[in-house]
């Protein structure tokens, strides 16, 4: 067993190295390197930013103009144009109603969009934060708030969004309120554990040894050693959100029918699965994708933020 | 730890209670919920519906329904669905076979290739089996579950004309092939968008953990790299492991409908899904009462397994 | 008097119409897929004038053949309660019970069942029904005894005590039954009503089930136990899926049912019952679209054999008889912005025959084709329809609301029509899709609406149709010509005459624009595979009666 001081002296020194070893680059050559050395991070980025900026454009447009930014309008039906295959006046197809499927794709980002930005924001990050204090502090915190989120998951969420589409009717709001509440909880499960366990670090224990306060502890290393996990979590969860939101318009309990959604594209296009493939195809690889970008993502960060691999990095 | 326990099944009546009052309630006070109409149909008069509702004893109080209903259930009497009367308890058991097995070999399946990936992985980091079965787990995490599924249905269709049989359930030892044909390629598929995340969780902890200080120490102490690896680093990246695990659980119980749904199977979730949108209370009610017992007690379980996994967390 | 909205009609099971099973209904279209439509089912059979079936050699005795259930039924009692009866009591009807007569649509001939001399009276009040020889399934209590003119009270009776949905001939027309000895059945109606032998059936054969006198009021043995003198009786089931029936020995037609039985797999999703198909799992399957069944012919060319079916659904809009809409020359402009070609492109992928107030299932009674009103009440004239409407001073500044559930395709349905709507320059606006429950009874029964789109069910009896519009009903509508029109068909006995009394309704209705506007019925197509021989084609639920089906293998 090290003693305390070999710690300690052990901390300084790394800060010392940190010093040594980290001069001061110009911070676009600093990114540039990192994405150099991850690719494919660096493609999960462009492809986050993408969706990103599209859903927020697509949110305006709807919002503020009522109408989507699309070559064509993805609701105006067109019976003599229906179920044609990618062409050039239709780079996607189009689908039972004649409607353009790159418009319907384009629309159904906000759909998506919304619903992971209110997850992450409202749901995650405030259940992340309950899930660190409630992991560190543990005793009575720990034990009212662990208490409370174990009641509300032994509460099935899926009867509780039935019950209120029934009740109010399906639409994005309900969606949102539901998946929101989840994810607070959810998030704030998986930061106690970690919490939990980093907490009993001896690095930890040396420094309340030499006199930190709780809350210096929390902020200088608990939230570091956290900090990956946060942000894999964040890209989860806005991941896990457009799949939910993607699996209930699926089954037709979703969105309302009608509004651009990929799920119910998928939905709608199961049928002519077999015939007329590309109905299902690009729904089903936007999801996809913007599902992998931010997954993948998630997982660069991880790898670049996560001090104890910081200098270790190829 | 035993006392510990102990002290939280003791929560378990009360959830329970309180769970299951919320749900009573909701489904008799939020509008939209009323099965009379919907039994009525179209010749919903007021004379008709008021009937119903005496009928299913909807007239009375809420109090004295919960307590009617409570001690039913708690006498093992479940009840009949509104529609048709069929007795719950037997449907229960009819169905509980598919849908536990969907459920187990679905985890079963995340499990196994989550974990052996994600170590994979962690210990062969950077390199292009690394790379490789990254991808292939997120890959699996990002497309949805259901596109997969009725890829599953569509596609042997398309090249095969093979369908996997339907019918009711048949248990693996009645009728083995049957039973692999129903439910084994479903499970692969969800297990496959369930290991992706156990994979990474286990990578990302894996990782941390063997540039830990203590790992470092046992490597210092001369130990080779494969029992350095078990013995000291997996056992520490087993308590978010368990925490997903135990999540996942009861995710997959909301999860299971939409596989049931696509696969024509009639198992528990379908019959929640359905009964919730027709609003067949007794139902419900009761659905959610298994749910939320089944999830505190995985809760538990899960709790009482870092004290094992950890020796350094406590409960008092 | 508001009418059972519930759609049984052949469409496709959509999802949420399978979760969501309108208390039932959902799961009785389903049904009717199950038992073999479009495709022969092994159901039935019995007189088959004009049958081909000769053509495909002597029938083979034996076998089960398998077919698709689309929804499991809760219980097997064809009493109910609520709207399930119409559920299950499509199914049991088919199956387990049998009926004194039935009248398929397409020929409008009524077929002698177990009644095998009708008599009407003079006034058409009182129809003598004799009947012929049968008996019950071997099942306790009832043990195979002979079936009795009292057993057809009983039923009738206990019917007519039921919750009505949308059906109320029995509550209305009949006045009572007598069974004055074992083998005669006489009907009182309280008025003239030359609809009977259609309308007593509650447009198709749910009502008109035989049930043992002795079980008629026991719930409990007629859920699980459905004891009937039926072609077909039940072997087994899994909670109410994976039924399996088998042939009733003693069968009033020696020597039939052919199969020895019929067993249904469960496969409520499209994709997955088409793939069963494929895979010879089940035999037949119905509810196809154009490209499904050309999929199916290119695939297997002559190994199996292919048809379509005109469905008697129809989709409609329906308005508030209230201003602007109370005003003939709006509706016919409304109607004139009516693309038919265009919703049954969208809807149903350009399959389908566009409805009069008849639809054209009804084969016998609806106008015909080529008939100049009709034709004018199909046209389509965007440019025309806004004139009329301007004509008419139409309020285009005036929002207008069409609302719709969200069961089926319902939200489709009001899309288009929306759509087509505003073309002409109405203010629509399409509210969120209704939930069913709430559109049946906050907006549908009530008649809360501007205007409200939906699709019926398929009604056997023609006079359902036309009985929409007829006081009291949901739009609000009364005239006196419309009224005096169905009177004179409904009380015109000899059949000819009434055929022409019921066209001359029709085109009543067609030269005001009646406030509920049909558009069209759509056509859905059947595939089985050759070694099922002997169904029937066509002819709507009649092929559920086919006891004629057999299996060449």
């Amino acid at each position: 067993m090290t003693s305390h001081a070999q710690i300690a002296t052990g901390v300084t020194a790394q800060a010392a190295d940190d010093w040594r070893m980290a001069p001061e680059t110009p911070k676009l050559v600093h990114y540039g390197r990192l994405a150099r050395r991850n690719p494919v991070g660096f493609l999960a980025l462009l492809v986050v930013v993408l969706f990103v900026l599209l859903g927020g454009v697509q949110w305006v447009a709807h919002d503020a103009f009522g109408t989507a930014v699309a070559p064509y309008d993805p609701e105006k039906i067109s019976a003599s144009e229906q179920l044609e295959g990618p062409s050039r006046d239709h780079p996607f197809g189009t689908n039972v109603k004649g409607q353009d499927m790159l418009s319907r794709i384009l629309a159904g980002a906000r759909i998506s969009f919304l619903i992971g930005l209110m997850a992450v924001s409202l749901g995650f990050v405030p259940g992340a934060i309950l899930g660190i204090m409630s992991g560190y502090f543990q005793r009575w915190v720990d034990y009212v708030i662990q208490r409370t989120g174990e009641a509300w998951t032994a509460f099935p969420v899926l009867f509780l969004y039935l019950a209120l589409i029934t009740a109010f009717g399906q639409g994005l709001k309900i969606i949102a309120f539901v998946i929101i509440i989840s994810s607070v909880f959810g998030g704030s499960r998986v930061l106690r554990a970690v919490a939990l366990v980093t907490k009993h670090n001896d690095y930890i224990e040396a420094s309340r040894a030499l006199g930190a306060s709780e809350m210096r502890i929390l902020f200088r290393h608990i939230v570091p050693n956290v900090m990956p996990i946060i942000i894999v979590g964040i890209s989860t969860v806005f991941a896990t959100s457009v799949l939910v939101e993607s699996t209930l318009s699926f089954l037709g309990i979703g969105v309302q029918p009608g509004t651009p959604s990929w799920g119910i594209d998928l939905s709608a296009g199961q049928q002519f699965a077999s015939y007329y493939p590309h109905l299902v195809i690009f729904p089903g690889i936007a999801i996809s994708l913007v599902v992998l970008g931010f997954n993948l993502l998630g997982d660069t960060l991880r790898d670049i933020l996560d001090p104890r691999l910081r200098g270790s990095l190829q | 730890m035993w006392r510990y326990a102990l002290r939280r099944l003791s929560f378990l009546p009360l959830i329970i209670v309180v769970v299951s009052i919320i749900t009573f309630v909701l489904l008799r006070v939020l509008p939209g919920q009323d099965p009379a109409i919907l039994m009525a149909g179209q010749n919903a008069t007021p004379e008709n519906v008021e009937a119903i509702h005496a009928e299913l004893g909807l007239d009375r109080p809420i109090a004295v329904q919960y307590f009617n209903w409570m001690g039913d259930v708690l006498r093992g009497d479940l009840g009949t669905t509104y529609q048709g009367k069929q007795d719950i308890l037997s449907e229960v058991k009819r169905r509980f076979p598919a849908s536990a097995e969907l459920v187990v070999l679905s985890l079963a399946m995340s499990a196994v290739i989550g974990v052996s990936f994600g170590v994979l992985s962690a210990v062969k980091r950077n390199t292009p089996i690394d790379y490789a079965v990254r991808l292939f787990a997120v890959a699996g995490q990002s497309i949805p579950d259901f596109f997969l599924l009725v890829m599953l249905i569509v596609i042997p269709s398309v090249l095969w004309n093979y369908a996997a049989p339907g019918g009711g359930y048949v248990a693996f030892w009645d009728d083995p092939m049957r039973n692999i044909r129903m439910y084994g390629p479903p499970s692969i598929v969800l297990g496959i968008g369930g290991a992706a995340g156990i994979m990474r969780l286990q990578r990302t902890t894996m990782l941390e953990v063997m540039r830990s200080d203590y790992v470092r120490t046992a490597r210092a102490k001369g130990l080779s790299s494969p029992t350095v690896i078990l013995a000291h680093a997996f056992r520490n990246t087993l308590a978010p492991l368990v925490t997903i695990l135990g999540t996942s659980f009861t995710l997959v119980f909301a999860g299971s409908a939409v596989a049931e749904v696509i696969l024509s199977i009639d198992g528990l979730g379908v019959f929640f899904l359905q009964k919730a949108l027709q609003r067949d209370f007794p139902v419900v009610q009761f659905l959610v009462l298994y749910t939320a017992t089944v999830v505190v007690i995985a809760n538990l379980i899960v709790d009482l397994s870092y004290a094992w996994i950890d020796p350094r967390v406590q409960y008092r | 008097m508001a009418r059972v909205w519930n759609d049984i009609a052949r469409q496709r099971i959509t999802r949420r119409r399978l979760l969501q099973g309108a208390g039932g209904a959902a799961l009785g279209a389903a049904s009717i897929y199950a038992v073999g439509c479009g495709g022969g089912g092994g159901n039935g059979g019995d007189a088959t004038p004009g049958g081909s079936p000769a053509a495909e050699g002597t029938p083979k005795l034996g076998g089960i053949l398998h077919s698709r259930q689309a929804a499991g039924y809760p219980s097997f009692n064809p009493f109910g309660p609520g709207i399930s009866a119409l559920v299950q009591g499509l199914f049991v009807g088919f199956t387990f019970y049998d009926h004194l007569w039935y009248v398929p649509t397409d020929t409008g001939e009524t077929i002698p069942f177990l009644g095998q001399e009708f008599e009407v009276s003079e006034d058409g009040t009182q129809i003598t029904v004799t009947m012929g020889d049968a008996v019950f399934h071997d099942i306790p209590p009832v043990n195979g005894r002979a079936v009795l003119a009292s057993d057809v009270k009983a039923s009738y009776e206990r019917f007519k005590e039921q919750v009505p949905f949308g059906f109320s001939w029995l509550q209305q027309i009949l006045d009572r039954i007598e069974a004055p000895d074992d083998h005669t059945v006489v009907f009182h109606q309280n008025r003239t009503w030359a609809w009977f032998f259609t309308s007593s059936n509650a447009g198709s054969p749910w009502s008109s089930s035989i049930v043992p006198e002795e079980i008629v009021g026991d719930d409990e043995t007629l859920s699980t136990t459905p004891i009937g003198s039926g072609r077909w009786t039940l072997a087994g089931h899994d909670g109410g899926t994976n039924v399996r029936l088998r042939k009733f020995a003693n069968w009033r037609e020696q020597g039939r049912p052919y199969l020895d039985g019929v067993d249904f797999v469960y496969l409520p999703e499209d994709t997955l019952a088409i793939a069963n198909f494929k895979a010879k799992e089940i035999d037949s399957i119905g509810g196809l679209n154009r490209i499904e069944r050309q999929d199916l012919e290119d695939e297997f060319g002559d190994q199996i054999e292919t048809s379509s079916d005109l469905n008697r659904d129809y989709r409609c809009l329906m308005l508030k008889h209230e201003p602007p809409f109370d005003d003939p020359e709006v509706r016919r402009g409304i109607n004139l912005a009516l693309n038919r070609d265009e919703l049954r492109q969208v809807l149903n992928l350009g399959d389908g025959e566009f409805c009069g107030p008849l639809p054209p299932a009804h084969v016998k009674y609806a106008l015909p084709e080529d008939d100049p009103d009709l034709q004018e009440y199909f046209r389509f004239d965007l440019q025309e329809a806004k004139e009329v409407l301007e004509a008419a001073g139409f309020p285009f500044d005036q929002e207008f609301t069409l609302k719709y559930s969200n069961f089926g395709d319902a939200p489709d349905l009001a899309d288009v029509i929306g759509a087509q709507l505003r073309a002409v320059g109405m203010n629509v606006n399409l509210p969120g899709a209704e939930d069913l429950t709430a559109w049946l009874s906050n907006t549908l029964g009530p008649g809360n609406f501007q205007m409200t789109s939906f699709t019926h069910l398929p009604y056997e009896d023609p006079s359902l149709p036309l009985n929409f519009y007829i006081e009291p009903n949901q739009m609000g509508y009364a005239d006196a010509e419309v009224q005096a029109a169905f009177d004179a068909a409904a009380e015109t006995l000899e059949e000819e005459a009434r055929i022409e009394a019921t066209r001359e309704a029709q085109r009543v209705l067609i030269r005001k624009t009646a406030p509920m506007i049909n558009l069209f019925s759509a056509i859905s197509h059947g595939a089985r595979w050759d070694y099922l021989k002997g169904t029937i084609e066509g002819r709507g639920s009649f092929g559920l009666f086919n006891s004629g089906a057999w299996l060449d293998k």
